[in-house]
């Protein structure tokens, strides 16, 4: 037997002598959980150890005298219990069908309770408060701390809040956080080899292919990269983890690869993260590159043909949900031929005789 | 906790007292202790009846306690030029360096408690420093007893796993008063 697995033998024999403890305690025991109980502690000295040892927890907790300054159940803390204000925006009918049929809408919660009779097939970590979205489905959820995420489609994130600190993990996608300001409890994302701390801001991350950006809408935040040693070996020298300030309107991507950064860069805040709002904008972006984005929260489809047109840069700020304002803007633009498959595949020019798959876009 | 419920807990201490004497005599570990007392139950608990067992766990249990206890307390005290109850009193005595290891034991509790989730947190802040009954919680936290009884029995694995033994057997008093045998 492994080592790990002993340790997690012990823990699950702590939890079921605390159990019986409180069986035992309640006094009104029924016969046959006194039998079960007697049976489980036959069964291995450990579970006489682990029982010995609850006693004594119980006895330590008893002598205990600093409740009061262990922090009770605050304000904060009880929007935990009351659930999370989730604001689902879902735009097409198609995509609420999906989620709810989905497999993976998981929403847990700290020491998760209620969400879990909302939703079959919630995934519960203790601890830990699971986000995702899936295509065409966008999420704004605040945190118990009061701290808001919003979640782009095709993103998950992971979310400890622990006393010291809020932790983050950006798995997937993009997310914009407005983080409610706590100098004593920093809030850290990270993603990647990335990691994002701030106190009280508002920031993006987005894991692209290829790295992982940063952008900082208000406040600051600090970025610090932890390069694999496997990184630095392939690199050929010695690893320099990155470390750097972003203030307002700052982006910088960091490279998955190398663990290097672009140059700091100074971007529209507001802009950049438009997503969050329903607003995408286009700051010469190729057509393919725009279509993709859409797809991104629609249901319905754009497929770019045309190869010059799919190349073609255009700017220009769309409602994310109306894809065929979009459409009607290259149309104006451009003068190509927009066909349609059905109710949710629009084409952008017409596609070469015997092509079976239309190109996709998407991120 | 007062009464008939606290009774199994007290159970421990009636183990333990005599092996502390023994061991302290030893200057043996701390750590081995309650492994040595489990088996000793387990072996005994072998030998009783198990209906008997099943129709009085708790008196079965007493009745190994003392029957143990008697044992540790006879070895112990033949080991012992004076009295076996001399060590317990130094022990007991608050001297300088047991109120300084009462304020680590307190410490380490507190650190303990203040990492738990913040619902098995308050169950037990409820619970222990409030007084208040499972029933209660439930009321006050809209539970079912299930979840917390659940929540309570994470909350002492986690304990378990996180608090160090030696920082909280070193500082925490024996109680004065109170014992229910």
């Amino acid at each position: 037997m492994s080592r790990y697995s002993r340790k997690e033998r012990r823990l699950e024999a702590a939890e079921e002598a605390a159990h019986w403890l409180f069986t035992l305690q309640s006094e009104v025991a029924s016969r046959t959980e006194r039998a079960e109980f007697i049976d489980w502690l036959r069964e291995s000295p450990l579970h006489v150890a682990e029982l010995l040892r609850a006693c004594r927890l119980q006895r330590d907790l008893s002598a205990f005298s600093k409740w009061h300054e262990i922090q009770a159940y605050d304000q904060e803390d009880n929007s935990v219990v009351r659930l999370l204000s989730v604001v689902n925006r879902q735009r097409t009918r198609a995509a609420v069908v999906r989620s709810f049929l989905g497999r993976h809408v998981v929403l847990a919660t700290v020491g998760g309770l209620a969400i879990a009779a909302l939703c079959a097939g919630v995934a519960m970590r203790l601890g830990q408060t699971v986000i995702s979205t899936q295509w065409g489905e966008r999420r704004e959820v605040t945190l118990a701390d009061g701290s808001i995420v919003d979640l782009a489609p095709n993103s998950d994130v992971r979310v400890r809040l622990q006393a010291k600190r809020r932790l983050v993990s950006l798995d997937r996608g993009e997310a914009l956080f407005h983080v409610a300001k706590n100098p004593n409890r920093p809030f850290i994302v990270s993603a990647e080899n990335t990691r994002v701390r701030a106190v009280g801001t508002a920031f993006d991350v987005a894991r692209r292919a290829g790295g992982v950006a940063v952008t900082v809408v208000e406040g600051r935040v600090s970025v610090t990269t932890q390069t694999s040693l496997a990184v630095g070996l392939k690199a050929g020298r010695a690893e320099t983890p990155i470390r750097l300030s972003l203030g307002a309107n700052q982006q910088v991507v960091v490279f998955s690869s190398t663990g290097d950064a672009t140059p700091v860069r100074q971007v529209q805040g507001e802009a950049e993260v438009a997503w969050a709002t329903d607003q995408l904008d286009f700051d010469n972006e190729s057509v393919a590159e725009v279509a993709g984005r859409f797809n991104l929260y629609n249901h319905t489809q754009i497929r770019v043909w045309d190869q010059t047109l799919a190349a073609r840069r255009v700017s220009g700020s769309f409602k994310a949900t109306d894809p065929e304002s979009f459409v009607a803007f290259i149309k104006s633009v451009a003068g190509v031929t927009i066909m349609r498959q059905g109710d949710d595949v629009i084409l952008l020019g017409t596609p070469p005789k015997g092509a079976s798959a239309p190109p996709t876009h998407q991120r | 906790m007062t009464g008939t419920s606290n009774r199994l807990a007290e159970w421990f201490y009636e183990w333990r007292q005599p092996l502390r004497r023994f061991l302290l005599r030893r200057r043996a570990g701390s750590a081995a202790d309650i492994e040595d007392i489990a088996q000793e139950v387990f072996l005994r608990l072998l030998r009783y009846d198990r209906s008997d067992l099943i129709d009085h766990p708790q008196a079965y249990l007493y009745k190994i306690a003392a029957n143990v206890s008697a044992e540790w307390a006879a070895r112990s005290s033949r080991s012992l030029p004076h009295s076996a109850e001399w060590l317990v009193e130094l022990v007991d005595a608050l001297s300088p360096e047991t109120v300084a290891g009462h304020g680590a034991a307190e410490a380490e509790l507190q650190r303990a408690i203040a990492a738990l989730p913040s619902r098995q947190r308050e169950i037990v802040r409820l619970h222990f420093g409030e007084g208040m009954t499972h029933e209660d919680i439930t009321k006050q936290l809209g539970l079912t007893r299930r979840m917390v009884k659940r929540d309570l029995a994470r909350a002492y694995a986690a304990l378990r796993a996180s608090l160090d033994p030696d920082l909280v057997e070193a500082g925490l008093p024996w109680p004065s008063s109170g014992r229910a045998l």
